[in-house]
């Protein structure tokens, strides 16, 4: 968090969004933590890690959205990194020997998109705004007014 | 733009959005939510269909019940209860 004082007043700058990416399944919750898809059981409060998600988007940007597939036990996580990137993978299981994790880059598959979310066992749904970009220029000239004022 | 992909991500459909989409939340089997900043629609993507529409800040969460009759919207100043039968009737 970073924060800058005026005479004017305040303005508090958020560096990371304060929720994580999450989806809750029954008991178990999956988020993303450090560059990691993780499974915690609220009964058990057993916590693991299913997916590496490390080579997806910028290292400093956590991802924003993930999306679980209980029938595949599959998930699209996505990051708004280079005008917004997913990856569908499914969660690897844990073994007798451990659990083996899997890398969303080097076992799953990627795509372009602003929104990833399965609405079915086969069905995942992408809003592509590529196609409809004129409102984020209005944002940023507006946010360069209030700098330089 | 909508797409629709299968599992190994293949792209099956691509689908012109009824709105100006902000984001996409889930609508429950087969349906979305798509949020833009004054509206949230119900939209369902198998019939390509909206089902209903509701006037909404824009929304940020969307947090659905573990029966899934209810819904909660949450925007950045408000949290918004709807059921989803009056979801469904507007």
């Amino acid at each position: 968090m970073q924060r800058a004082g005026h005479d004017n007043g305040l303005i508090v700058f958020k560096l990371e969004r304060e929720r994580p990416a999450f989806a809750t399944h029954l008991d178990q919750l999956y988020y993303v933590k450090d560059k990691y898809v993780r499974q915690y059981d609220f009964n058990t409060k057993n916590d693991v890690g299913v997916l590496s998600v490390r080579k997806l988007g910028s290292q400093y940007v956590p991802p924003r959205t993930l999306s679980f597939n209980p029938a595949e036990r599959a998930v699209a996580v996505q990051s708004t990194h280079d005008g917004g990137i997913f990856d569908v993978a499914t969660l690897g299981r844990e073994t007798a020997a451990g659990s083996d994790l899997k890398d969303s880059t080097l076992d799953g598959k990627r795509g372009a998109g602003n929104c990833a979310i399965w609405v079915a066992r086969n069905r995942l749904v992408v809003l592509v705004k590529s196609t409809q970009a004129s409102r984020p220029y209005d944002h940023s000239t507006t946010k360069i007014k209030y700098f330089s004022r | 733009m909508i797409e629709i992909r299968d599992l190994s991500n293949a792209v099956m459909k691509t689908i012109k959005s009824p709105v100006q989409a902000n984001e996409l939340f889930y609508g429950g089997t087969s349906n979305v939510l798509i949020t833009t900043s004054t509206n949230v629609v119900l939209y369902d993507v198998q019939q390509q269909k909206v089902l209903s529409e509701l006037a909404a800040s824009p929304v940020k969460y969307v947090v659905w019940s573990p029966d899934n009759q209810m819904v909660a919207l949450i925007s950045k100043h408000s949290t918004d209860p709807f059921a989803q039968d009056r979801f469904l009737r507007v």
